[in-house]
């Protein structure tokens, strides 16, 4: 009977003291960030600040405050000075309103934030998986803008590269994983297989014939490129081979603006002009350029000037046709020199000064 | 019989008396929020609780993922991936984004209303964070769900199925994804099981008791202009848009 007893008198304690029990707990104090450490240090908010430190009993002040801080977007401060005047004002509705304000406030900034990353997140992740799965390097590449150091990302754009047959791009992908990871010995291996690989491309790009060789090149045709004229001469020939003349044109063209003064390229776009009927200004500055190479300057300007006629911005034009006169200048005045030139030591030797020669 | 049994008689009777006069009460505004999330709201399909359609959303997209992931025509996966992916991201149907996050809110308007409890108004910003994981599952889905509708590759279309399946049973049950060994042990690795028993945590703690609120309650809950949240004497059906 008496522990029966002690039993009931325990439960209704216990009912009792929870009736009696529901307090208020304040929201925890979370960091400040961002926009609302910019304006905590307004000085609107700090004078509002140490108004009501000096007059804690001031409602108008405190929701001056309150105003101001959530103007500032420190939600999770306004809420604590509302909750510190419930204190005093326990009644007044306007401070619950605002109360029931300043916590919506801080509820829905959370709750935003968390699903604007959820998102961005999402994004990411499609974005590895893409990178990693299908060798997407489109998809490894955004990965990276949001996530540049993340080596997992930067092997599997090497990798992805390396698929889609662009070997020395890949290779700048493990250095850059190697340097992000030195101890990851993966990487390592993974280059040295890619540099194997280059040097047997470029034998093939060099030594091969028609489409076979003419792949191997563009993989490993990079723009800046130490020997990327090279390879741009060599890709013009097998496309002039494959009966690609248009598209030769367009790579001799590219190599021409490379590197003026190669025979070769310009005989190549001297020809391909003509017979693809090309006339667009650049086809036309390229033809100029490439006649004043083989020596024909008075036909090579009047392409450039043909050129700079259809579009005078073209880049370059200008100083090319100056320079191109310039050098036709030089050719007549050693045109017109060469006569005496030649005839002086006709002159000079066989008639002039004979017996000098014999001396 | 002694007088002090006789006090203690009274004593519990007065007790059960406080006690009876708590349930027939009606609700407190926090509560009928809370029920709205887990009992029924009446604009959800069979007017379920947010919470119990995130649920039922959350099998319906696996099972259609699943589904997705073996077959082998193309079109057959694009159907089916199309369904799992309307199951899970459609607002207008009640997707799991869209009933978890509707879940997620209603907890924040519990903690909001004036009756909430320190426990309701502590739990609503953490159960906010707590459904992130599943909400980015979701994003995933819809995005992969894209990728599917654009391929002309059958294996891709697979691959990309069995991944928005295995997203979809992370969904139901968590993740390990720091390979700890434990499954949904922290939020970034938490589906649907995990949610619902953190809320039931929360309902546990609640003091007073929560109890499952009445439909009355449920749906005839109105916001004021002023920004109060009251029953409608009139059972009008509620102010959804007092939500919004």
């Amino acid at each position: 009977m008496s522990g029966r007893r002690t039993m009931i008198l325990r439960a209704v304690v216990v009912m009792l003291v929870a009736l009696a029990s529901i307090g208020v707990v304040r929201a925890h104090e979370q960091p400040k960030e961002g926009a609302c450490a910019e304006a905590a240090k307004q000085p609107a908010i700090v004078s509002a600040r140490e108004s009501l430190q000096r007059t804690p009993d001031s409602l108008k002040l405190r929701l001056g405050l309150a105003d101001l801080l959530i103007d500032g977007t420190c939600y999770d401060d306004a809420v604590h000075v509302l909750e510190d005047g419930l204190v005093i004002h326990a009644r007044n509705e306007e401070l619950q309103k605002r109360l029931r304000t300043a916590r919506s406030l801080v509820s829905e900034r959370q709750f935003f934030e968390g699903l604007d990353q959820a998102e961005l997140d999402a994004k990411l992740s499609r974005h590895v998986l893409r990178c990693t799965r299908f060798s997407d390097v489109e998809a490894c590449d955004q990965a990276l803008a949001s996530k540049p150091d993340n080596v997992a990302v930067v092997i599997a754009r090497g990798d992805a590269l390396l698929k889609a047959q662009r070997p020395l791009e890949a290779l700048d992908a493990y250095r850059r994983a190697s340097a992000l990871d030195p101890a990851n010995t993966d990487v390592a291996t993974k280059m040295t297989a890619v540099q194997a690989l280059r040097r047997t491309i470029e034998q093939g790009c060099m030594s091969e014939d028609g489409e076979v060789a003419l792949r191997a090149c563009q993989s490993i045709l990079v723009k800046g490129a130490a020997n990327e004229f090279e390879l741009l001469r060599r890709i013009g020939v097998l496309q002039q081979a494959a009966n690609q003349p248009a598209k030769a044109l367009d790579t001799y063209i590219t190599a021409n603006s490379l590197r003026r003064g190669d025979k070769a390229v310009a005989l190549a776009i001297v020809a391909l002009v003509d017979s693809t009927g090309r006339s667009d200004a650049i086809a036309l500055a390229a033809r100029g350029s490439s006649l004043v190479t083989l020596g024909k300057v008075r036909e090579g300007i009047a392409s450039m000037q043909q050129a700079q006629a259809l579009t005078p911005g073209l880049p370059g034009i200008s100083e090319q046709v100056a320079a191109a006169q310039r050098l036709l200048r030089q050719e007549e005045r050693m045109r017109g020199s060469q006569p005496l030139v030649a005839a002086a030591p006709t002159r000079t030797y066989s008639n002039l000064q004979p017996a000098s020669r014999s001396n | 019989m002694s007088i002090s049994t006789l006090t203690l008689r009274a004593l519990a009777l007065f007790t059960l008396l406080i006690a009876s006069g708590c349930v027939t009460r009606p609700p407190t505004i926090a509560h009928v929020h809370v029920g709205h999330a887990l009992t029924g709201v009446h604009v959800t399909p069979g007017q379920a609780g947010y919470l119990l359609v995130a649920e039922e959303r959350a099998v319906a997209v696996r099972d259609l993922a699943q589904k997705a992931a073996a077959d082998t025509s193309l079109p057959q996966i694009k159907t089916d991936v199309a369904a799992a992916v309307a199951a899970t991201v459609s607002d207008d149907t009640f997707g799991l984004r869209h009933s978890i996050v509707q879940a997620s809110n209603h907890i924040s308007f519990a903690a909001t209303s004036d009756d909430a409890s320190a426990n309701i108004r502590a739990s609503a910003p953490q159960f906010a964070r707590d459904i992130v994981r599943v909400v980015e599952r979701c994003e995933l889905i819809g995005l992969l769900g894209k990728d599917v509708a654009a391929t002309p590759n059958v294996q891709e279309a697979q691959t990309l199925a069995a991944e928005i399946a295995k997203l979809a049973q992370q969904n139901i049950d968590g993740e390990d994804a720091d390979h700890d060994g434990l499954v949904g042990g922290k939020p970034p690795e938490y589906g649907m099981k995990q949610l619902r028993a953190r809320l039931s945590e929360m309902i546990a703690r609640e003091d007073p008791p929560y109890r499952t609120v009445d439909q009355t309650y449920l749906f005839n809950l109105v916001l004021l202009p002023n920004g109060k949240w009251v029953f409608d004497k009139f059972k009008r059906g509620g102010n959804i848009e007092g939500y919004k």
